[in-house]
């Protein structure tokens, strides 16, 4: 392993010395969209190198308090003692529950769901459905939508009773369109995506509000969450610049295709 | 033994590259995997991990042993559905078919070995799941994947089989004729039983491809880290578990996953050691029998 290190040591000196290096900590689930913000950036910025690393929302916040990174990432606001620190929102993030079009459930209550996924509601004739089979689909661990839906509804991963596992918000529409008596949790973005190109799937509402990016936008939508970046002090040059840049229209595009939702 | 010539030495250098090439490969990804194995022994038993039930990467809980089922069964159980199958047809494809059908069989072997194995899951997502489905079943389960898998099994084994069956089938021609014995007889007395190391280590060979597919079982199998209950449980399987999760795992999670790479690359190499050891003791034993 050490000369390894070493190899990569000398490659992120020699890395160095060809211009600014900015060091971004945090959230893996912020990790992918920080990474093709920061290759946009690049582009326009040469003398600029971004090192993208994750570790979690904590390793982000330890990291800027310590100052060994320039800027990190949380998939979440800042708590009250954390407010010292300054947080600059890039995205929120949304999870939907779809089904498929012909369901005739059109709302289920979070305990409802909750009991779906634990396995105590196995019939969708006990939540106002046909009598079928309730097939639910969740997700791999690790998985940033995963761990969203585990922390709203409470639920530990282990508790879970699910019929099929599978990766990614591609996947989840996929098997649900396979099985007409699905459940799933995706991404809005992917959800609205697919109704979109007119598949055979609708979200449900959760606490009677619409699963739309729009109401995550404006936070009214129980079963979202902030990506942020944070700082210690105001950021200043080329970090203003790039946090400016995260935030402004010209990557508002980029941010949908990782399925996030822009915000204003 | 090896002699220098002046001649050949581009030719030798190149081979010994090559060698040297592949071997580091090898090497150098089985210490890769070791490596990062190590880690998880820091905090896991090597036994509690590889037998253990619970599969919680957020409880730090890493057991292997729902996977390694996983992998053993779905496996095995193609090697079991594909193997009668490939040796039928192969015979089939040797002895009877003839002329352009024969050519026909043999170049949708081809193909069968060249379709990438994400068609075969799509494959069985589409023709299969929905069937599963109707009867109020699991839509991806065990049999699927097993189904699956014996369909990219079939054309591995029989592109063995077939070349061996060929041989034979030349060496004896003349004698057959003459004895004028029936075809049935002279399958099960003479084909069968002198391609028995053959078909051993097309098996071997097979099951090791089975063990390492990853893309088509990952789409088919439902991915539950659960000991199937019957044939229709959901499965994952080792593959599947690094593939899944492998994008997202940190520290000790990571390394299990590394350890499960570790796991396949050993049951692999052993299958392979031991087809290689089969198929050598073929040559000698037909070398004697001359």
């Amino acid at each position: 392993m050490k000369p390894i290190g070493l190899v990569v040591a000398t490659l992120f000196c020699l890395q160095s010395l060809a211009g600014e290096k900015i060091l971004i900590t945090g959230s893996s689930t912020v990790a992918p969209l920080a990474k093709e913000l920061a290759r946009k950036f690049e582009e326009a910025n040469k003398n600029i190198r971004f090192d993208v690393q994750t570790g979690g929302s904590s390793r982000g916040i330890m990291d800027v308090r310590r100052g060994t990174n320039d800027i990190g990432m949380i998939s979440r606001s800042l708590k009250a003692n954390e407010k010292n620190l300054i947080s600059h929102l890039i995205a929120r993030d949304g999870i939907a529950m779809i089904v498929a079009k012909s369901n005739p459930v059109a709302e289920l209550s979070e305990e409802q769901i909750k009991n779906i996924y634990l396995g105590k509601i196995k019939n969708w004739r006990d939540v106002g459905g046909k009598d079928a089979k309730i097939d639910v689909i969740s997700k791999a661990a690790g998985r940033s939508t995963l761990e969203l839906f585990l922390k709203h509804f409470s639920l530990k991963y282990r508790d879970i009773k699910a019929s099929s596992i599978i990766g990614d918000n591609e996947q989840a529409v996929k098997a649900l369109l396979r099985s007409k008596n699905a459940i799933a949790y995706v991404s809005i973005g992917t959800a609205e995506y697919h109704m979109s190109k007119n598949a055979d799937l609708k979200t449900l509402p959760l606490r009677g509000i619409e699963a739309s990016s729009e109401n995550v936008k404006n936070n009214s939508y129980p079963l979202s969450r902030e990506l942020n970046f944070i700082t210690q002090k105001k950021p200043e040059g080329s970090l203003k610049n790039f946090i400016k840049f995260s935030q402004s229209k010209a990557v508002f595009s980029l941010i949908e295709r990782q399925h996030f939702v822009p915000i204003q | 033994m090896f002699r220098f010539n002046k001649e050949d030495w581009k030719f030798h250098a190149s081979l010994a590259l090559a060698c040297i090439v592949g071997l580091l490969v090898v090497f150098s990804s089985f210490f890769v995997l070791l490596n990062q194995s190590i880690q998880l022994s820091e905090t896991h038993s090597l036994f509690s991990v590889l037998f253990g039930n619970d599969w919680d990467p957020y409880s730090e809980s890493y057991g292997l042993f729902p996977m390694l089922v996983g992998s053993l069964f779905s496996a095995l159980g193609a090697l079991v559905v594909a193997m009668p199958i490939a040796i039928v047809l192969s015979l089939y494809v040797v002895f009877q078919a003839s002329g352009l059908f024969q050519k026909l069989l043999l170049v949708i072997m081809g193909i069968m070995l060249a379709v990438p194995s994400v068609v075969y899951g799509l494959w069985g997502l589409s023709v299969f799941s929905p069937l599963f489905l109707q009867l109020e079943l699991p839509a991806m389960n065990l049999s699927l994947g097993i189904l699956v898998l014996s369909l990219m099994l079939i054309p591995t084994i029989m592109a063995i089989l077939v070349f061996g069956f060929r041989g034979v089938k030349e060496e004896n021609q003349k004698a057959v004729q003459a004895l004028q014995i029936s075809d049935s007889r002279i399958i099960r007395k003479l084909y069968l039983p002198s391609q028995k190391r053959n078909i051993l280590f097309a098996g071997l060979l097979a099951l090791a491809k089975a063990l390492g597919e990853t893309m088509a079982i990952l789409m088919v199998s439902g991915n539950i880290p659960l000991v199937p209950e019957s044939l229709v449980s959901p499965v994952r399987t080792l593959t599947a578990n690094v593939a899944l999760e492998m994008a997202y795992a940190m520290d000790q999670h990571r390394s299990s996953l590394y350890l499960s790479g570790l796991v396949l690359m050993i049951t692999i190499s052993v299958l392979a050691g031991l087809s290689y050891f089969l198929s050598g003791k073929e040559l000698e034993g037909s070398v004697k029998a001359r």
